[in-house]
């Protein structure tokens, strides 16, 4: 399945988003896996292992299932306020 | 309604702190604390001419509502609580995020405003990347949030 995944943070010199092709199966942490190869000698590396990954409702869990029609997005450590 | 929660473009639209005050206000409520985040010329030895927000829009604004029922839990449902947090680039000295609080009593208003910033630095899908004089920019390193299971 093609899931795509909005970018924040640093993670926005990927683009706005990115689409990763996973097997139907896949879990959440299956796309820190995907997104390894994309971010390899971009010093993002150690801030894609603290990264976690959302929808609009919730921050998910590694193992939580994917969703291809939900919006997901990835969200490194946060520094608001 | 007793929350507000909103994030806004701040390139459309400045943080206005005395609208907070204004939602927070009610006849029943004789105090009212306001926290106000504005942007600094200097962090970690750098001068800084301006910080871009970034937002995860949609869950940052699920997180303000969630963290805002937690403090009614902990000081009463009287509580009246307005947040708007900045979403775009802000020179020195604008305003990145208002919080008001508003309570019977000024112990509550206070320990409330205190939490929901405290919580959203910590919890809320929010990204700051600080521009500095020299011309360099960088992402500021924050908290690593937890999934849910």
């Amino acid at each position: 399945m093609k899931i795509k995944i909005q970018m924040f943070g640093a993670f926005r010199v990927l683009g706005q988003e990115v689409e990763l092709d996973l097997p139907e199966a896949a879990i959440v942490s299956d796309l820190r896996v995907a997104l390894q190869p994309k971010v390899s000698g971009m010093e993002l590396d150690e801030l894609l292992a603290l990264s976690k990954f959302a929808n609009v409702r919730v921050v998910l869990a590694d193992t939580a299932s994917l969703d291809a029609t939900e919006v997901l997005a990835i969200l490194p450590p946060v520094s608001g306020g | 309604m007793s929350i507000h929660v909103e994030v806004r473009d701040t390139e459309k639209q400045v943080l206005d702190p005395s609208e907070a005050l204004a939602f927070v206000d009610a006849p029943g409520n004789g105090a009212g604390a306001l926290f106000v985040g504005a942007v600094r010329d200097f962090n970690q030895g750098r001068s800084v001419k301006g910080v871009s927000y970034d937002v995860f829009a949609p869950l940052a604004e699920q997180s303000f509502a969630e963290i805002c029922a937690e403090a009614q839990t902990k000081w009463g449902e009287n509580l009246r609580l307005f947040v708007v947090h900045g979403k775009g680039r802000l020179g020195i000295g604008g305003l990145s995020i208002v919080i008001a609080a508003g309570s019977p009593h000024r112990g509550e208003a206070f320990s409330a405003c205190r939490y929901v910033i405290e919580e959203i630095k910590s919890r809320s899908p929010v990204w700051k990347q600080e521009h500095y004089v020299d011309g360099d920019s960088e992402w500021v390193k924050g908290h690593a949030l937890c999934g849910h299971d």
